[in-house]
């Protein structure tokens, strides 16, 4: 959209080389872990993307889209619709999926995201809830039965290699989307929007139309991934779908990782999601409770997240040295 | 043609006539000082420029063309910055993050070059002392440096009239006359200037012009020694000061 602009920081050299780096492993892992862990790990970039996709309204424009999952859930019935009823290929179904989550976001932004703080939070859990009634509603989507999708064609290990490499190119494009954001106009105009929306205004930065610019581009991103969601699952409910917790969870993701920088709720995703996966998917009753300990405990001591534990980190590390120096 | 004109413009807050039926004009290179003492309305009328506020009365003209009804980025556009009485920094950035947001979004930005954006930052940076503090985050700032970084980011934004709120409120004597040098060096750059100001000894010598407002009224108009020597100016404002003694700077 805008031509970018270099940030003040620095970005170093290591920090790439370790992206890079990573990237690589998750690309060649599906040669030595098979099945279960493939299902995983696809999940895992389906709420990577997701919270970077949330990260733009809550990390940098400073909304809290609470409801957010509703797109998950629009993208997601969007394409069982289209496979279903009209027979559509998945690949246009979910590019119609991505940009119907957008378009409803980029309409229902102007009014909601007048609001201010709490109120915004509390319009994005209406919207996924008035949706949610809709869905379950409406003959065309199943209604509370569910609906089926046509099964992805290949064997078991065809469609696995598939939706892992999907959702890995979709996290990928989030996080490219959000360092091409971040360093253009757009992502300048959404941080002096977080903190002093007044100033922004009168500075010639159209508050709303930014504030509705990265809801719709959060959308896209969050529709594309229910829509992959959907097709890998092949049965849909609008209770699964449309379930808060998702909300919840990759929101507690982008607070956990760090808000409003690149990698945060893409480490967040990583970390909450592996942790769950190791320490407490066998104990699901507690799972809530652990979401709820970890929500108060980055309130209380994490409020840069993940990503500002290793900035302080690094921070020490550099300064350590002259330190002793001094001596 | 003046370069801003305020016809006949009121606003009231529930039952506050905060601004109350108030006309005056600005011409192109002036620095015009508005004072009056607190609550008389002054940042109301800046509020009504920037378009932060609307008009209840009335119209505000900038370059012969109606504000009413725009919205304030679409103001600031057209060439009217300002800055905030209460410091407005974007907090999470550094100081030249804050002002490249003055240059990335004035009205010719999207034609401009990545580098000649820099270029305009750089200067400003240099322009208003700032140089030192480029790469600090603003919450590192002084009260000062903050009254300065204020300017510097409404000047990043070629403006052709600024409006400021109080800038030199808070500060001591040195940088108030640091400040009162650094107005005369944007006005003398083809800015025109209104300043809102409580510093008497500031404003009445960088102002061409002074509009002295009281509950909400304009009471009176001229250069600063005719209206100093105004009974009602003195009456309503500059009385009550002397009698208090020596000027205290009033701080919101
Ligand atoms: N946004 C607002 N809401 C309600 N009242 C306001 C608002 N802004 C200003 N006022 C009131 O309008 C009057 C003028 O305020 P202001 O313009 O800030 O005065 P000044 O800048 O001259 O000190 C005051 O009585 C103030 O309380
Ligand atoms: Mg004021």
């Amino acid at each position: 959209m805008d031509k970018t602009v270099t940030a003040a920081r620095k970005r170093s050299p290591a920090g790439l080389i370790i992206l890079v780096l990573a990237a690589i492993i998750l690309a060649l892992l599906p040669l030595v872990i098979q099945g279960y862990w493939i299902r995983v790990i696809t999940s895992l970039f389906m709420y990577a993307a997701m919270a970077e996709a949330l990260n733009l309204v809550v990390g940098y424009a400073g909304y809290a889209a609470f409801g957010n999952g509703v797109f998950f859930g629009i993208g997601a019935y969007m394409t069982a619709i289209l496979m279903t009823h009209y027979k559509w290929g998945f690949f246009p179904a979910s590019a119609i999926s991505g940009l119907t989550a957008m378009l409803i976001a980029f309409i229902l932004g102007w009014p909601v995201l007048r609001l201010r703080g709490h109120y915004f939070a509390i319009a994005t859990i209406g919207i996924n809830m008035a949706v949610m009634e809709i869905v379950t509603y409406v003959g065309i989507t199943g209604g509370g039965k569910g609906i089926s999708l046509p099964l992805y064609p290949g064997d078991i290990v065809k469609q696995g290699m598939f939706f892992y490499y999907s959702m890995f190119i979709l996290m990928l494009v989030s996080i490219a989307i959000t360092a091409w954001i971040v360093h253009g106009r757009l992502g300048y105009g959404l941080r002096a929007i977080k903190t002093q929306p007044d100033a922004a205004e009168v500075m010639g930065i159209d508050t709303t139309l930014y504030k509705v610019y990265a809801w719709s581009i959060s959308a896209l991103i969050t529709g594309i991934a229910g829509s992959l969601n959907a097709y890998w699952l092949t049965f849909l409910e609008p209770i699964y779908v449309f379930d808060i917790m998702i909300s919840v969870e990759v929101f507690v993701m982008v607070l956990l990782g760090g808000p409003g920088t690149i990698l945060g709720p893409i480490l967040g995703a990583f970390f909450l999601k592996l942790l769950s996966e190791l320490v407490w998917s066998q104990f699901t009753l507690i799972h809530m409770g652990v979401l709820g300990l970890i929500i108060v405990v980055i309130s209380l001591f994490l409020p840069a997240g993940l990503m500002g534990l290793l900035r302080q980190a690094g921070r020490w590390r550099r300064t350590a040295p002259q330190s002793l120096g001094n001596r | 043609m003046a370069l801003l004109e305020v016809r006949n413009v009121s606003r009231s807050f529930g039952g506050v006539h905060a601004v109350n039926d108030v006309s005056f004009a600005i011409n192109e290179g002036e620095i015009v000082g508005l004072i009056g003492p607190n609550g008389a309305g002054k940042t109301t009328v800046m509020n009504l420029i920037s378009g932060l506020i609307t008009v209840d009365k009335g119209e505000i003209f900038f370059q012969g063309q109606p504000l009413s009804g725009l919205k304030p980025h679409t103001i600031a556009r057209k060439g009217i910055a300002r800055t905030f009485q209460i410091v407005k920094p974007f907090q999470g950035m550094t100081v030249r993050e804050n002002v490249m947001i003055g240059a990335l979004f004035r009205a010719d930005a999207a034609g401009l070059k990545r580098t000649h954006i820099n270029d305009i930052v750089r200067e400003t940076l240099a322009l208003l002392e700032l140089e030192a503090r480029a790469d600090s985050p603003v919450e590192e700032l002084n009260l000062a440096q903050r009254k300065h970084l204020e300017l510097a980011r409404a000047m990043a934004m070629q403006p052709r009239l600024l409006l400021l709120d109080e800038v030199m409120a808070g500060l001591n004597l040195k940088e108030i006359e640091k400040l009162m040098h650094l107005v005369r060096r944007l006005n003398e750059r083809g800015i025109t200037i209104l300043v809102i100001e409580h510093v008497m000894k500031a404003v009445m010598n960088l102002s061409h012009r002074v509009l002295v407002m009281y509950y909400g009224g304009l009471i009176a108009a001229g250069p600063p020694e005719e209206v100093s020597q105004d009974p009602r100016v003195i009456e309503a404002y500059l009385g009550k000061r002397r009698q208090k003694g020596p000027v205290k700077e009033v701080q919101q």
